[in-house]
Parts: C-alpha cells; structure tokens; sequence
C-alpha cells in the first residue's frame, strides 16, 4: 500500500524539505501533493484520496486553522490525519489546534528525523483506528 | 529600550534557531571587526502581542545563500539555492520569532506572527541607526544582526525604508 501525502505551506523551501524528508522515508509514497495554502489544500482534498496532511498555520488566503476547522466539519476529510508543522509556540494556540482534532504538532526548525517519526506514527495509528 | 522586547533571550533563541535549522553557527562580534558593506538578504516579521513589534534579520547574500543550502540540503551552486535564498531567511526568522515570543511573553500568552517579507539590498552592517534592541553575532567571519522594535502606541509604526 502506497501512502498519499498533502504538504501545506506558503514557503516552497519549506515544501521542498518537507518533500525530501519524505524521500528519505522506508514508506511506500504514492503521490505528495501540494498546496500553498489552505484553500488550496481543500482544493486537493476534495479531488484526490490523501493519507495524511503535514499543514502550516500562518498562510496567506486561508491558514492552517481555518483548513483544519473546516476539514473538521466534513465527514470525510474529518478522518484524515492532520499534522501541523509550524513555528507556532503558543501553548493557548497548540491546544486549539488539538481540541480541533490535529495529531501531532511539529515544531520549526524540525530534522527529516522528524518528520518522518511523526509521519510513521500518525499512519500507525490512523491504520490501527480502522481496524477497530 | 524595550522593557519587552529585550536583547538576552532573542540572542539565545537566534544563535539556537540557526545552527539547528541550516547549520549557521554563531560567535560573539570581535571588537575589532568592522563595518561590512554589500548586498543584504533582510527579513522583518510583525507580530500582536501583549507588546506589538516587529523582528529584522539581516544578513549578506552569501550567508542567505549558505543557510538556503544548508536548509534544502543542497551544494551552493544549485541553482535551486538562489532561488531560495531570501525564503530561507524569511524562514529562518519565522522559526527565531515564535521562540523569541515565548521567551518574551511566557508560553502561555496567546500571541499572533505575521508572515516574513523579505527584500535583498544594499547596506551595511550593523545598521547605522538602529530603532529597537539589536543583537549582532558573526557567522565565517560574516556579521549578522536582529532588530526588535516595539510597534505600540509611542512606538515605530512601520519598517524603514
């Protein structure tokens, strides 16, 4: 089983370390998509199967929080895990985020160690959630 | 002088940010060193807070161009590496300004970060007419700098042109 990934963020060096962090990766990647910001994050989801999004928070046109207050609300994209790469340190803010359903938050800077620890664990347990 | 905003923990979180994120390391300015004149990669983030403000990181190109390699894992003579240089410093200072916040206003302030605007120019360094609190450190013999400046009532409204 191959996994399909969005990458959200308005820095395409952010995109592109993102994208060969995931290279390094021993999973199985079907495509990586991207989108520059939220509106066209759901723009993708709403096209394509996605495993799991890695989204930043401030964006220009639609922020992270918006992407994943609305993908909350959608039966669908309410099921596919949200991680949030971003350089936010707010803990009043992370806790919005978590109360909104996010699975993991990883801060900037972040090593390709990282990400892929986090990418493994949140497909992990996404797998091990619809098996139950 | 900031009462905020102070020198201290933008220098630690700074040096922190840079050597983890794109390999910079940074030393203290030697007091023999010199103004440096050339090309700049600059980049100011504005930020609310319980004290608004804004945070400039300035750098020459040729550090920008070693912390875009650096970042994307890639030679200097990547193209890809110009064409990413003055992000890499936009992204930089995003990373130094949402640990700069918490060390400033506490982790449990609810604080919000604009995006980084980036230009590249002509200067020098240190900037001759600092508004807020700077920091200076070198990089291979390169001076870098971090303005902070307080953008509340009384305070600097809008960056210098």
């Amino acid at each position: 089983m191959s996994y399909s990934i969005l990458v959200v963020d308005d820095s395409p060096l952010i995109r592109k370390m993102m994208k060969r962090s995931l290279g390094l990766s021993k999973l199985e990647l079907g495509t990586i998509f991207e989108a520059t910001n939220g509106k066209e994050a759901l723009a993708v989801l709403e096209n394509e199967w996605v495993d799991v999004v890695l989204a930043d928070i401030h964006m220009p046109v639609m922020s992270g929080t918006e992407l994943i207050e609305l993908m909350s609300r959608d039966e669908i994209m309410g099921k596919i895990p949200v991680v949030v790469v971003s350089a936010e340190r707010s803990e009043p803010a992370i806790a919005h985020l978590k109360k909104l359903g996010i699975c993991a938050h990883l801060m900037k800077p972040f090593t390709p160690e990282q990400v892929l620890e986090t990418v493994t664990r949140v497909l992990a347990e996404a797998a091990a959630r619809s098996h139950t | 002088m900031s009462q905020t905003l102070k020198a201290e923990p933008l220098a630690a979180v700074a040096r922190s940010v840079l050597a983890d994120a794109a390999f910079l390391f940074c030393d203290d300015v030697p007091d023999d060193l010199g103004p440096s004149e050339g090309q700049l990669a600059e980049a100011t983030i504005t930020f609310d807070a319980p004290t608004p403000g804004r945070i400039t990181l300035r750098l020459p190109w040729h550090v920008a161009l070693e912390a875009a390699a650096n970042l994307l894992g890639s030679d200097q003579d990547d193209p890809e590496v110009e064409e990413s240089a003055l992000a890499a410093v936009g992204e930089l200072l995003n990373m130094i300004s949402g640990s700069a916040l918490k060390a400033w206003f506490g982790a449990e302030t609810v604080w919000s970060l604009g995006m980084p605007v980036t230009s590249a120019r002509a200067g020098r360094l240190p900037s001759a007419e600092p508004r807020g609190e700077v920091v200076g450190f070198v990089v291979d013999d390169a001076r870098i700098e971090l303005e902070a400046i307080e953008t509340g009532a009384g305070h600097d409204q809008g960056p210098r042109r």
